[in-house]
């Protein structure tokens, strides 16, 4: 994962010095709606499975905030970029005698590219464009069990990752401020999960009750603010 | 940097589900059933514990006694023992402790891991020391069953009070538990004894020792069963009243003759007839068995002997005098000693006694007789003839065979009025008479065979041959033969006192023979005879001992040419006579009967 980010960002740079003055880098935070229903079953087979106490759902894989930094290069009206997302699940019970707990911190690191074409450009007042995004994104799940029972506690922590292929379609409005462009846009992304596969042995991964894979669903909604900035 | 930052934006998860459980700890703690804080022990004891509506899942709990654990366990409802044998006397501490697991709910709890501990801790006092046992006032029979009476209890530091009851013999026969009941009301009604003189004691006990008090004796008055004869097979068994007839139901008891019946008596007191035969001539003891509620409960030899047990057992001879009405026994002691004793006619109890002297052998005497005339004894001893007096009750003289023949030390001798005759006292020999005065003799004759002489000499018989007196000596009369041809010996042979008759016989031949005439009569019903005698009345009485039949005595009626029968015990060991209505045995017992014919 890391070599890939590395990887990434060599070729922005790469890309920024052969462009010279052609690339503007874009700066986005937008706010998704997700489909993790898979997921989410896994977490109610979790309260079933435990019949002590009935926990709680506290989290069900709810929308989030998420983050892009991206390159435009405007000779291919093509803009590459990195996409952070994270969402997560979480299953609890407490009383006085102590605590029960399921987190599921789900991450989301896309790389993509994003075809835009310009449907009108109006220098005073921005321009309008729709964007075709394709991406890859490299799921991280970091599965944490913690039970506290009369001062005794006991917690442990596992990790999946999955990889999701996706595309997406946005309409995107750039105001111009000054020498920077504050960008609108909003789209929806569709995802295709991937198999979640134990860190510490690949030859597993995460399965529900009824012996199905368990698959991440990052599907869903994107509206935001961004900021471009061009060089 | 940038993912630096990235990163940090991370996902926020809400605040942990809480549930806000309100618990209320149960109420109580655990339960000692019997068993109270200030408990006075003075014995170990069992004590049941329990937890009032527990529903948990989890219980433990320890017991300790001063520190020490004496019990755990797990079951909320069981019991310990409070062992107090090594305790000091004085205070000591119970502690009780134990958890249980909440019930509240929680996340603990249903883990098993959230209990309620409690520890209850509860004093007690060790006391050892034992009350005096406070004992009887009284004790009595009331309507066939003992009533004791207690002393006023003072002291009532026992755990248990009991009724010891001894046997005559002093061994303890019962121990009762008395109840509070009896306690309180100082009366107990032994209804178990059944024993004569029982002895009662009160036993007070502790864990660790125990009081006697001093015992209390009960004399009670002995049922008594005696045996009356209807004929010659069935009798009656009468018994009075068994002191404690209320403390069982019956006797049961096997009456052995010939065969064996079982029978069984009321102890209030019972006639009952049995009709299995009977025979006089030992004492007898039946056994009887308490019977109550089905069940057998002991039971004791009780004496029922035909007839009555005289003062003087297991003696030789016994005589009757008709004109004294007095009857003459002479007993051999074990160190063959001679006693003789005078005995009334009518009660059968000794009058007068007298030890005579010591002979070597029980054998050496031969026989006792009554002299028709002088109705003085005539005792014939090997050795010596004793001529003692009755009217002074003692010895008048003595004749020793040593001063007619100084060869002849050990013969038998036999006073015969002018007579003295040595007989050798094996079966084949001399038999000499003596001129009593002069010391001659005056006649001698070798024998093959018994010998048999009228009392003053008149007539002997020897060989079989049968010879009289006369004025110039002895001559021979007749050889007195077997009906049937035989040659054996004459087995007995017995003369009257008027030298008018004789009976003898072999067995299962007998023959009345009358000197005067010479006519002879059989007799034919005594069978297998082992003993004669005449009576006081010179009528002949039979031992016999019949394979079949059994041992009996016989009475002969010359009139009627028959006898009269009673059964009796063995014939080798003892002599039956009879006498005045009365049959004797010489083991020492006599019964008056007429006897019976079968």
């Amino acid at each position: 994962m890391k070599k890939g980010i590395y990887a990434l960002i060599f070729t922005l740079y790469s890309v920024v010095g052969w462009t010279q003055n052609n690339v503007s880098i874009i700066l986005e935070t937008s706010y998704n709606t997700f489909a993790h229903n898979s997921l989410s079953e896994f977490q109610e087979d979790f309260i079933r499975d435990i019949d002590l106490v009935t926990l709680k759902v506290n989290d069900d894989y709810p929308a989030n905030f998420g983050y892009a930094l991206g390159v435009k290069v405007e000779n291919i009206n093509t803009q590459f970029f990195v996409n952070y997302n994270a969402t997560g699940g979480k299953i609890s019970y407490s009383d006085f005698s102590g605590t029960l707990r399921v987190t599921e911190l789900l991450k989301g690191y896309s790389l993509g590219g994003e075809y835009q074409v310009e449907l009108s450009n109006n220098n005073d007042q921005g321009s309008f464009l729709i964007g075709f995004r394709g991406f890859v994104t490299f799921s991280k799940l970091e599965l944490n069990s913690y039970s506290k029972i009369q001062g005794s506690t006991s917690e442990e922590t596992i990790y999946f990752a999955g990889r999701d292929f996706g595309l997406g379609l946005r309409g995107i409005y750039d105001i111009p401020i000054s020498i920077i462009k504050l960008r609108l846009h909003a789209g929806y992304d569709f995802s295709i999960g991937g198999k979640l596969i134990f860190s510490d042995d690949r030859d597993y991964h995460l399965q529900n009750n009824n012996e199905k894979a368990v698959k991440t669903g990052w599907s869903g909604l994107r509206a935001g603010l961004g900021i471009v900035v061009p060089l | 940097m940038v993912f630096v930052l990235l990163n940090a934006c991370t996902f926020e998860f809400s605040e942990d589900y809480f549930n806000d459980i309100e618990y209320t700890p149960p109420e109580g703690g655990i339960v000692l059933l019997d068993f109270q804080s200030g408990d006075e022990l003075s014995a170990s004891r069992t004590i049941l514990y329990t937890i009032p509506g527990i529903t948990n899942t989890y219980f433990e709990m320890r017991v300790l006694v001063d520190d020490q654990e004496i019990y755990n366990s797990t079951n909320p409802t069981a019991e310990f023992y409070l062992h107090i044998e090594e305790l000091e006397d004085g205070a000591h501490d119970l502690t009780v402790e134990y958890v249980i697991s909440s019930d509240s709910g929680s996340l603990a709890d249903r883990s098993d891991a959230e209990y309620l501990g409690a520890t209850e801790t509860f004093s007690f006092i060790v006391d050892k020391s034992l009350a005096s046992a406070f004992g009887i006032s009284s004790v009595e029979i009331r309507e066939g069953t003992v009533f004791v009476a207690l002393n006023e209890i003072s002291d009532d530091n026992f755990e248990e009070a009991y009724l010891i009851v001894k046997d005559e013999n002093g061994y303890i026969s019962n121990e009762i538990l008395l109840s509070d009941l009896e306690l309180e009301n100082l009366e107990v009604n032994d209804t178990q004894t059944v024993h004569y003189h029982p002895s009662y004691a009160i036993k007070v006990k502790n864990a660790f020792t125990e009081q006697l008090s001093d015992f209390v004796a009960l004399e009670t008055p002995l049922m008594e069963i005696s045996m009356e004869i209807i004929d010659f097979r069935r009798f009656k068994l009468k018994s009075t009243e068994h002191p404690l007839y209320a403390n069982f139901d019956s006797f049961s008891f096997d009456y052995y003759y010939e065969r064996s019946f079982r029978h069984s008596l009321d102890p209030r007191g019972e006639e009952i007839i049995i009709p299995y035969g009977y025979a006089f001539g030992k004492e007898n003891y039946l056994w009887l068995k308490y019977i109550k509620d089905g069940q057998e409960h002991g039971g004791f030899g009780q004496s029922v002997t035909l007839g009555t047990v005289m003062e003087i057992q297991d003696f030789e001879e016994i005589i009757y005098s008709k004109s004294l009405n007095k009857y003459f026994v002479l007993d051999l002691t074990l160190d063959n000693t001679v006693n003789m004793y005078q005995l009334n006619g009518d009660s059968m109890l000794i009058e007068k006694t007298n030890t005579l002297f010591s002979i070597d052998f029980p054998n050496d005497f031969n026989a006792m007789e009554l002299n028709p005339i002088t109705e003085n004894l005539v005792l014939n001893f090997k050795g010596k003839s004793v001529i003692f007096d009755t009217n002074t009750f003692a010895i008048a003289s003595v004749f020793n065979s040593v001063d007619y023949n100084s060869a002849k030390p050990s013969a038998i001798t036999y006073y015969r009025e002018d007579y003295i005759v040595l007989e050798d006292a094996w079966s084949s020999g001399q038999v000499i008479f003596y001129d009593r005065l002069t010391k001659e003799e005056v006649y001698s004759i070798n024998k093959t065979s018994k010998f048999y002489a009228s009392y003053n000499l008149e007539y002997f018989v020897a060989n079989g041959d049968l010879h009289k007196r006369n004025s110039s000596g002895f001559e021979f009369v007749t050889t007195l033969s077997h009906p049937l041809g035989y040659t054996s010996d004459i087995e007995y042979l017995i003369f009257d006192n008027e030298n008018s008759r004789m009976v003898f016989g072999w067995y299962r031949n007998n023959i009345f023979y009358n000197l005067l005439s010479n006519y002879t009569v059989d007799i034919w019903e005594p069978d297998i005879v082992k003993d004669l005698h005449f009576t006081e009345n010179q009528a002949p009485f039979f031992t016999s001992n019949h394979f079949s039949a059994g041992n009996r005595v016989e009475l002969y009626d010359q009139n009627y040419d028959s006898s009269k029968r009673l059964q009796v015990y063995g014939t080798h060991d003892q002599k039956y006579r009879y006498y005045n209505g009365h049959i004797f045995s010489t083991k020492g017992l006599y019964i008056e009967t007429n006897l019976f014919r079968p």
